[in-house]
C-alpha cells in the first residue's frame, strides 16, 4: 500500500489551502470562514470516528468541534500548523464527549434501559459503521489515529507524528502495534490462517 | 518456494510494509508470497480488508450531516426551549381558572319553606330585639338573654 493510494489526498491533505482560509477568516473574511468550516468538516469527522471508535457519536463530536473552531478561530496564533491545532481541539472534544457518553451509558445500564446500536441498522451506512467498529475495536485511541493516518490515508509516520504533535519514534511504535493488532484479527478470520498462527 | 515457512511468513505479514504484502520487491516475505498461493491469499485478505476500512472511513467522513440525528437534536433543543414557556402557560391557565370560579351562590329557600309564623320562643320575662330588614319577608329576632 503506497502512501496516498487508499484515499483521495486532495480532499483531506490540502493543508496549505486550509491555512490560507484560516488566515483570511481571522481577518474577518466571512466567506473564507464558511469555506474553512466546510473544508475541515470531513477531516474532523474522520478524526472523530477514528478517535472515538464510535461512528454514531462522530457527527455530534464534529458539530461541537466546528462550533468551537468558529468561536475560537481568532485565538489560533499560527504557532503550529492549523491542522495540528484542529486535531488537538477535536481530540479534546471527543474525549469530553466519550466521558459524558460513558457516564450516560452507566446510568442507563443501572436503569436497565436498552441501548440501540448502529449494528442493528441494515443499510449501507450501518454496514460501514459495523466494519469500522469491528476493525478498530480494542485499539487505543492513539493507535487508531496513527493507523488511520499512515496505513489508511497514506501519510508517512513522520508526517503523522508532526500532524499530531508527537515524537516520531513513538508514532512509529503506535503504527506498528496497531497494524499488528488489525492484521492479526484479519488473519484470524481468514480460512487456514488461524491454526497456522498458533 | 523459498526457505521461509508459512508460519513465519504469516508472522512477518503482521508487520510488513504494504508493498511487501503486494509481493513486490526481493524481501524473503515477498518471495514467499510469490511462491505460496495460501499465504498470498492471506496477504490479499489483509490488503482487501484494509482497503475496505479505508473506503468505509472515506465514505463516512464525506457523508453529509446525518439528518435524523440533527432533527432529533433540533427537537430536543426545541423541547428544552419550550418547556419553561409551557410551564408558565400552565400557571396562567390555573390562575385564570381560579379567577373564573363563580362566587358562592346564596342559598335561596323556596318561599313555601319559610315559616309564616315566627318560630322563636322567648322565655317569659326575656328580652329580645326585633329588627326588620328592608326586605319585608325578613325579621331578625335577637335574644339578648343568652
Amino acid at each position: 500500500m503506497a502512501a496516498g493510494t487508499l484515499t483521495s489526498p486532495g480532499t483531506l491533505r490540502d493543508d496549505a489551502t486550509i491555512d490560507q482560509l484560516a488566515r483570511a477568516a481571522q481577518q474577518g473574511d466571512e466567506l473564507a470562514r464558511a469555506r474553512l468550516l466546510a473544508a475541515v468538516r470531513p477531516r474532523i469527522l474522520r478524526w472523530a470516528i477514528v478517535h472515538s471508535g464510535a461512528p454514531d457519536d462522530a457527527e455530534d463530536i464534529t458539530q461541537q468541534a466546528l462550533l468551537t473552531v468558529h468561536r475560537q478561530l481568532e485565538s489560533f496564533a499560527h504557532g503550529s500548523r492549523f491542522t495540528t491545532w484542529l486535531y488537538t481541539l477535536t481530540r479534546r472534544i471527543a474525549a469530553d464527549w466519550l466521558r459524558t457518553r460513558s457516564r450516560r451509558a452507566r446510568l442507563l445500564e443501572t436503569r436497565g434501559a436498552p441501548q440501540e446500536t448502529s449494528t442493528q441498522r441494515h443499510d449501507e451506512h450501518g454496514r460501514l459503521v459495523a466494519l469500522v467498529r469491528a476493525q478498530l475495536a480494542g485499539l487505543p485511541a492513539r493507535q487508531r489515529e496513527l493507523f488511520d493516518l499512515v496505513d489508511l490515508q497514506g501519510y508517512t509516520p513522520l508526517e503523522a507524528a508532526d500532524l499530531l504533535g508527537m515524537n516520531h519514534n513513538t508514532a512509529r511504535v503506535h503504527v506498528l502495534r496497531a497494524r499488528r493488532a488489525v492484521r492479526a484479527r484479519i488473519l484470524a478470520a481468514h480460512p487456514n490462517a488461524a491454526e497456522e498462527l498458533q | 518456494m523459498n526457505d521461509l515457512t508459512c508460519v513465519t511468513a504469516r508472522e512477518l505479514m503482521l508487520d510488513a510494509e504494504p508493498s511487501e504484502l503486494h509481493a513486490r520487491g526481493d524481501s524473503p516475505l515477498a518471495r514467499h508470497l510469490r511462491a505460496c498461493a495460501d499465504c498470498a491469499r492471506a496477504a490479499s485478505a489483509i490488503l482487501a480488508m484494509t482497503d475496505d476500512l479505508a473506503h468505509a472511513l472515506d465514505t463516512l467522513a464525506a457523508a453529509p450531516a446525518a439528518k435524523p440525528r440533527a432533527d432529533r437534536s433540533k427537537l430536543r433543543r426545541l423541547t428544552i426551549a419550550l418547556a419553561p414557556l409551557a410551564a408558565a402557560a400552565l400557571v396562567l391557565i390555573v390562575l385564570w381558572q381560579r379567577n373564573q370560579e363563580p362566587a358562592l351562590e346564596p342559598i335561596v329557600l323556596p318561599v313555601q319553606d319559610v315559616p309564616t309564623v315566627p318560630v322563636v320562643n322567648v322565655p317569659a320575662g326575656g328580652t329580645v330585639a326585633v329588627m326588620r330588614a328592608s326586605n319585608p319577608n325578613i325579621t331578625i329576632v335577637w335574644n339578648l338573654e343568652s
